[in-house]
């Protein structure tokens, strides 16, 4: 008797994992990217991408996420430390003297906003790095 | 009944974990606010990506840990005093006009406004500064640089479009040498920067930097005055070369950009801000140059910013040989 209590809590145990519960919470994720005179910011959430640019060429386009593309994104939250995202270094400083876009990534996550300190657009921390590029990914099928 | 109990307490220890690994709050204790340079920010932090960036360019991080030692010797001594007492430092510019089509070959009335706009705002005669709260008024300064056109060197290119990656600064990559970088700022000025998705509208190299890159880039729609622009780019770029950073620190509440008179802020500045607009607990001097806000809302300089780049003329600075 006492075995099966314990067979079952562990099968329990085993069968759910807290890094699955954490990613299932996501809301937004968002990613902006900005210089003098110019921005653009990608908003992604369970249902649609949308990418939105000011300045010269301003612009707003979204398109449909599938949900094979959204949990794609939470299996990759689910891998990175969110929590510790404001502790991140930026490898590189071209943004200091203009030679780079500025850049911002953000989890909304369980009523609380995650968000890393500004680094180089196209050199991101390398924790964060898979999350941008899988943004930067779908982003390139918005019209 | 018991089993109920056990299997209960059971699930509540194994969401109570879960929740709390979820809602670990976020410790902003690493805002580190300290005078040295950001190579010195880096070794408060990992130590893996001072070493990568090291690795990638030993040099680099040692001239520029260098150029802070001197500036901070520079100030602390008072150095720029001198240079101040003696009148204006005159800096001959080099523009190279890189272009494709005939409207990118600017004419030179457009580079003679670019020009005066530089002068206007190295010699406390911005066209806004009425503008200026009286908040800041007291920290406004007049750098005391003159700006004179030495040449224009005029290119015909096949590239259309650059990326802010000092290629235009080789004719080996079709585009033109710098000429004297000792003696003269050289400004390159190109069709346009369109770079991952965004437009870079001018970059600059700081001091200690390789001497065959030195200067400032421009977008040719961005240089003296057209629809988008009446010349704060320029300005805003020449300041970087002279080894200013940008107001905000590049980063959140605590950044630094080592000048002490500039407010705290979080971020850049974008459009025409009113005043006052608070960030990290006091109003933002959106209408500084090194702020991202447009052309006409940039104004001033500090005396902070000011004894930052008077230090790079000083004595065993990085430009001092432009200064004698």
């Amino acid at each position: 008797m006492k075995i099966t209590f314990f067979a079952f809590i562990m099968i329990l145990f085993a069968a759910n994992d807290c890094s699955h519960q954490e990613a299932g919470s996501v809301e937004t994720i968002s990613y902006e990217t900005f210089t003098r005179g110019s921005s653009t910011m990608y908003t992604v959430t369970p249902e649609s991408i949308t990418v939105k640019s000011t300045g010269l060429n301003a612009s707003e386009n979204s398109s449909n996420l599938s949900e094979d593309d959204w949990n794609n994104l939470l299996e990759i939250i689910g891998n990175t430390n969110v929590s510790g995202m404001s502790q991140l270094q930026a490898p590189t400083d071209s943004r200091a003297s203009d030679a780079a876009l500025h850049a911002i990534l953000s989890v909304r996550k369980n009523d609380t906003l995650y968000k890393t300190n500004s680094f180089d657009h196209g050199n991101p921390p390398a924790e964060v790095k898979p999350l941008v590029e899988a943004i930067l990914r779908l982003a390139e099928n918005v019209e | 009944m018991k089993r109920i109990y056990v299997l209960a307490s059971a699930l509540t220890l194994f969401f109570a974990s879960c929740q709390k690994s979820s809602e670990e709050t976020v410790d902003e204790s690493m805002a580190v606010e300290q005078e040295t340079l950001a190579i010195a920010k880096d070794q408060c932090g990992t130590m893996g990506v001072l070493e990568e960036k090291i690795a990638e360019n030993p040099e680099l991080v040692a001239k520029m840990a260098a150029v802070e030692e001197h500036t901070q010797k520079a100030v602390n001594n008072g150095w720029t005093k001198r240079l101040a007492a003696d009148g204006k430092i005159e800096i001959p510019i080099v523009f190279h006009v890189l272009y494709n089509s005939a409207d990118e070959n600017i004419p030179l009335s457009q580079i003679q406004d670019q020009v005066a706009a530089l002068n206007e705002d190295f010699s406390l005669n911005n066209p806004g500064r009425n503008t200026i709260p009286s908040e800041f008024q007291n920290v406004e300064a007049n750098i005391g640089i003159r700006f004179v056109l030495e040449d224009v060197i005029r290119v015909k290119t096949k590239k259309r479009q650059w990326r802010p990656d000092d290629s235009m600064k080789f004719s080996s990559s079709d585009g033109s040498d710098v000429v004297n970088p000792q003696e003269f700022l050289n400004i390159w000025v190109v069709s346009n920067m369109p770079y991952r998705g965004g437009n870079i509208l001018g970059y600059a190299q700081f001091p200690g930097g390789s001497w065959a890159t030195d200067g400032v880039v421009m977008d040719h729609r961005f240089t003296g005055t057209t629809q988008y622009s009446t010349g704060r780019t320029a300005t805003h770029e020449v300041g970087h070369w002279l080894n200013l950073r940008h107001i905000w620190g590049d980063g959140g509440c605590g950044a630094t950009d080592y000048v002490a008179d500039t407010p705290d802020s979080d971020g850049p500045s974008r459009g025409c801000p009113t005043y006052p607009t608070v960030n990290c607990g006091t109003a933002d001097m959106t209408m500084n140059f090194m702020d991202y806000s447009d052309d006409p809302c940039l104004n001033m300089f500090t005396e902070g910013q000011k004894s930052r780049m008077l230090s790079v003329f000083a004595n065993g600075g990085f430009r001092a040989t432009m200064a004698d």
